[in-house]
């Protein structure tokens, strides 16, 4: 039973494969699936594959860790002190609802075509669900907690870092967790138009550079599976003793 | 003195949408230091925001609050607070909040602390655990350690069990009043729950509304460990529930008698097997569901396989009644040699245990050779005398164990089931109907057994009758016992005693011979073996120096004759000590319970009177609740033609040991034995009752006889 529900998935990707094998055969243009894996082997055979997968990653990594590092502090002190939300929230609230797609222009302008621009844009993207979701769980961590730990003696640093931060953290890593899924989405949007490397300039090559539409798709493929990777990742995170408290129904 | 917690005229008002509401009213409360105080009363009272205010999460508007002589300055260690919302952390290891408990202390002796109320509060094992993976009553108790862990003067507990299923607030209650009788706080518990206030508190304090402020005070005037059922708590709570207007008199008493049980089953979303408690339903109560549902189901419970347990599961069992034995022990369990009385062979009889017990190669015992010390006079009496009173004239000297063995077995066989060292913690009840029992292996987890009639057999122990304050103590009959087993001893030759034809081989006869402050009995066993038992009375047995084989050598020193057979015999085991005080209860009845044998009833072994009594107690017993699960009737007065029947012979035999220290000490003419050696008459009530005939002899007559003035 349990391999069955394992296969289903499987089945659902092959059935999907197989409808397009079908619909692009007549196509001159639209690749199927079989030009598609010949076209990925050839990009991993001239080693161009890794190089622009390991490109992309950087700029996630610099972008996402920059705004995981900013955007804590931030939505930690916004959800414990009154005075900070309503000073900050205001802009938060503003700012978060522009794509970041919209900041490109802007950014090319400051930063140049460089690693920068993208990286300023995963900044972007990721920080304000993280802020977000920090700041509501600061917020709402339960008071029978923090008057334990008053009761306790406990305050200061040690109350935030060993009953508030702790309480938020499921929260918060919720935010992390949608934070890089929006991270890796607009990577490859800001590659397509401030960069020469990275998976988003793969596919913008492969187009203009000869019309290579088998290798376009296969940089989809890769950029999906690995986008599928980083969101498996991020949930093992909540499967932690220490947070799945929060996710589990069982009490 | 200063109080622990002095409380004047405190008020309290929190401003809401719709306008301020007063919560305290000028409440005044004095919390001596150590004491344990309820606070009872309908919610909206205030009760909860004086025990947040005590703990300094609110500040008054006015009056005092002080602490120690202290005005509050705000929460602290001094004092924890715990609710029924539950506050232990569930990001962290129960570990990890026992140290939160206590985080400026040393590590080692943090350690030494936690190790310490892992263990009081039945955590050890789940150090490494998160609080998701712990039932509702596990979670409390970790709650409860890590208070402890700030080793704070004062708790302050509100409804501390609320949130837990009836039986797991039960075992709280218990456990909670089992730790703090370790270490010792000043506590503070809000509840709505009379009973549990009842159970716990040294003083019941009942607050209303309209004005907020306290009602009245109650003492509760009863040591621990308190019975639900217990005259003086019944009538408080009467009391208490008037003061809250919850009592309509005259319905109550109806009320009292319909079980109050309301076992909910908690909700749960994955089934957990260590939630075993916690999946208590109402359902599971009821006799056509699958026992596998809830807690075990028996028909009857036995507690205490000893001879009179043993006995009442055999018949019991035999009949195809669902019957648990629970054993605190492991057989065979260590105990004194006995000397048995003729009487038993009707019973066994009955136990279908001869076979068993003529094949078990005891050493037969024809009769008791009685010995004064001071006069040198001996009388020996024999069954034999009077062979028309019981199937056999002799009966056996037995090694408990053995002799014990052989019973618990038999019922066994007869499809008992039989749990050894399973220890029960409490009885449960339903009202005041006894449902059945808090039982689990020896450092196990507890477990609730239901049953239709739990059968006290728990010896001196009094499960249930020192828990309803039942048990009466005979101050004149308190008596130490030292005993131990020697080889090499002297054998009497029996032989002296009897006409020849009357001689069994290898026979023996008990010796009782008067030593310094009580008497000696000398019990030749198989195996070369003599166990030897002095019983003194207390007071006499305090006057001698020293410990207990100091005072058994001072004994026999008293007595030349024994001092003589003891010369050179080798003590096989170190000095047994056991107190002996007398007691009688005052019903050996209940709604679903009987209490079988000592737990009914002691009293000084001289007549080996014990053994007959719990075995005739259990067959009695087991009567009459086939009976009862004729009627399935199983209230008290279903149950009480036990009592009637075994209460007579009972009784007869405390009397006469009551009076016969008396009789013994006159050394003169007037001495009961020396003047059975001229009176036929009373030699022979004597035999009868010396051989277990209690109700075969008419006890006046008898009295009367034996020169009793009062009779």
């Amino acid at each position: 039973m349990r391999l069955f529900h394992r296969l289903v998935p499987v089945f659902v990707v092959g059935i999907l494969v197989a409808v397009w094998w079908v619909a692009a055969r007549p196509s001159m243009i639209f690749p199927t699936p079989d030009k598609v894996v010949i076209g990925l082997i050839e990009l991993v055979g001239k080693g161009v594959l890794a190089q622009h997968v390991i490109a992309s990653l950087f700029r996630v990594t610099m972008g996402y860790g920059l705004a995981v590092a900013l955007a804590i502090p931030l939505g930690s002190v916004m959800g414990w002190f009154p005075a900070a939300f309503r000073a900050f929230n205001p802009v938060i609230q503003l700012l978060r609802p522009i794509s970041p797609i919209a900041w490109i222009p802007l950014a090319i302008l400051t930063f140049g075509v460089s690693d920068a621009s993208p990286t300023f844009l995963i900044f972007l993207s990721s920080f304000f669900p993280i802020v977000v979701e920090t700041t509501s769980g600061v917020h709402l961590v339960e008071r029978q907690y923090i008057r334990a730990a008053r009761n306790f003696e406990v305050g200061g640093f040690r109350l935030f870092r060993q009953v508030i931060f702790l309480a938020a953290l499921p929260q918060v890593i919720t935010g992390m967790r949608v934070g890089l899924g929006v991270a890796w989405l607009v990577v490859v949007a800001a590659e397509m138009v401030a960069i020469n490397s990275g998976l988003g300039y793969l596919i913008i090559d492969s187009r203009n550079a000869g019309t290579r539409y088998d290798l376009v798709v296969a940089g989809m493929v890769i950029i999906g599976v690995i986008g599928y990777l980083l969101d498996l990742t991020m949930s093992r995170l909540e499967a932690l003793d220490s947070v799945r408290w929060r996710y589990s129904y069982d009490r | 003195m200063t109080a622990k917690v002095l409380v004047r005229d405190l008020w309290k008002a929190f401003s809401t949408d719709k306008g301020t509401i007063s919560v305290l009213e000028g409440v005044d409360l004095t919390v001596a230091a150590r004491e344990f105080i309820a606070i009872v009363g309908p919610s909206g009272c205030g009760k909860s925001t004086l025990l947040s205010l005590l703990a300094g999460f609110e500040q008054p508007d006015s009056g005092e609050a002080l602490i120690d002589g202290q005005p509050i300055a705000g929460p602290g260690r001094n004092g924890i607070l715990i609710t029924q919302r539950g506050s232990v952390f569930p990001w962290m290891t129960v570990r990890r909040n026992l140290e939160f408990g206590a985080q400026d202390m040393p590590a080692t002796e943090r350690e030494g602390l936690i190790q310490y109320y892992l263990e009081l509060c039945g955590l050890t094992g789940f150090e490494a655990a998160y609080p998701h993976q712990l039932s509702g009553g596990m979670l409390q108790r970790v709650e409860v350690a890590r208070a402890f862990m700030a080793k704070p003067d004062i708790l302050y507990m509100d409804e501390p069990f609320g949130a837990l299923d009836v039986l797991t607030r039960l075992r709280m209650r218990t456990e909670l009043l089992h730790i703090l009788n370790r270490d010792s706080h000043t506590c503070l518990l809000v509840t709505h729950d009379v009973e549990e206030a009842l159970h716990m508190a040294d003083r019941i304090v009942v607050m209303a509304p309209r004005p907020s402020r306290i009602k009245r005070e109650f003492p509760v005037p009863v040591a621990h460990p308190r019975a639900t059922l217990h005259p003086v708590l019944l009538r408080l709570k009467e009391q208490i529930l008037q003061e809250l207007g919850l009592s309509a008199v005259g319905v109550e008493s109806d009320a009292m008698r319909v079980p109050p049980i309301d076992l909910m089953p908690r909700r749960r979303l994955r089934p957990r097997s260590d939630r075993a408690l916690a999946d208590m339903s109402h359902a599971a109560l009821s006799p056509d569901t699958p026992a596998a549902v809830g807690p075990e189901r028996f028909d009857v419970v036995v507690v205490g396989g000893g001879p009179g347990g043993a006995s009442a599961a055999a018949l019991l069992a035999e009949r195809g009644l669902k019957v648990l034995i629970l054993e605190r022990q492991r057989f065979p369990r260590f105990h004194t040699g006995e000397s048995l009385l003729p009487a038993l062979w009707e019973l066994w009889d009955r136990l279908d245990v001869t076979a068993a017990i003529e094949a078990a190669g005891f050493v037969p015992k024809q009769g008791i050779a009685f010995g004064m010390t001071q006069s040198g006079d001996e009388v020996a009496l024999l069954t034999s005398e009077y062979p028309e009173y019981f199937p056999r004239t002799y009966a056996y000297h037995v090694e408990r164990s053995r002799f014990d063995q052989i019973l618990l077995n038999n019922a066994r066989k007869k499809g008992a089931e039989v749990r050894e060292a399973w220890s029960v913690q409490d009885v449960l009840f339903a009202g005041d109907q006894v449902c059945g029992v808090l039982a689990g292996p020896n450092d196990g987890e507890l477990r609730p057994i239901l049953a239709d009639v739990v059968v006290d057999a728990t010896g001196r122990d009094c499960l249930i009758s020192r828990r309803l304050g039942w048990r009466r103590p005979d101050p004149v009959l308190n008596k130490v016992a030292h005993f131990t087993y020697f080889a090499g001893a002297w054998r009497r030759n029996a032989q002296e005693f009897f006409p020849e034809q009357d001689s069994i081989a290898g026979a023996a006869v008990t010796d009782v011979h008067t030593v310094n402050g009580g008497w000696l009995c000398y019990i030749p066993l198989a195996n070369d073996v003599v166990s030897v038992s002095v019983v003194l009375d207390a007071k006499a047995a305090g006057q001698i120096r020293g410990g207990p084989q100091e005072r058994f050598d001072h004994a026999v020193a008293s007595c030349p004759k024994v001092q003589e057979w003891l010369r050179g015999a080798r003590p096989l085991m170190p000095m047994q000590t056991v107190s002996n005080i007398a007691y009688l209860n005052d019903h050996f009845v209940g709604h679903g319970f009987m209490l079988v044998g000592d737990a009914a009833m002691f009293i000084d072994p001289i007549f080996s009177s014990g053994v007959t009594l719990a075995i005739r107690g259990g067959i009695f017993a087991a009567d009459c609740i086939l009976d009862a699960f004729q009627r399935r009737d199983f209230s008290e007065a279903s149950l009480k033609p036990y009592e009637e029947r075994i209460r007579v012979p009972m009784e007869r035999i405390f009397r006469i040991i009551h009076h016969w220290y008396e009789l013994l000490d006159r050394e003169d003419n007037s001495n009961m034995l020396l003047r059975a050696q001229r009176t036929p008459w009373l030699r022979e009530r004597l035999i009868v009752l010396l051989s277990g005939g209690y109700e075969k002899m008419d006890l006046e007559s008898f009295l009367l006889a034996a020169g009793h003035p009062t009779g």
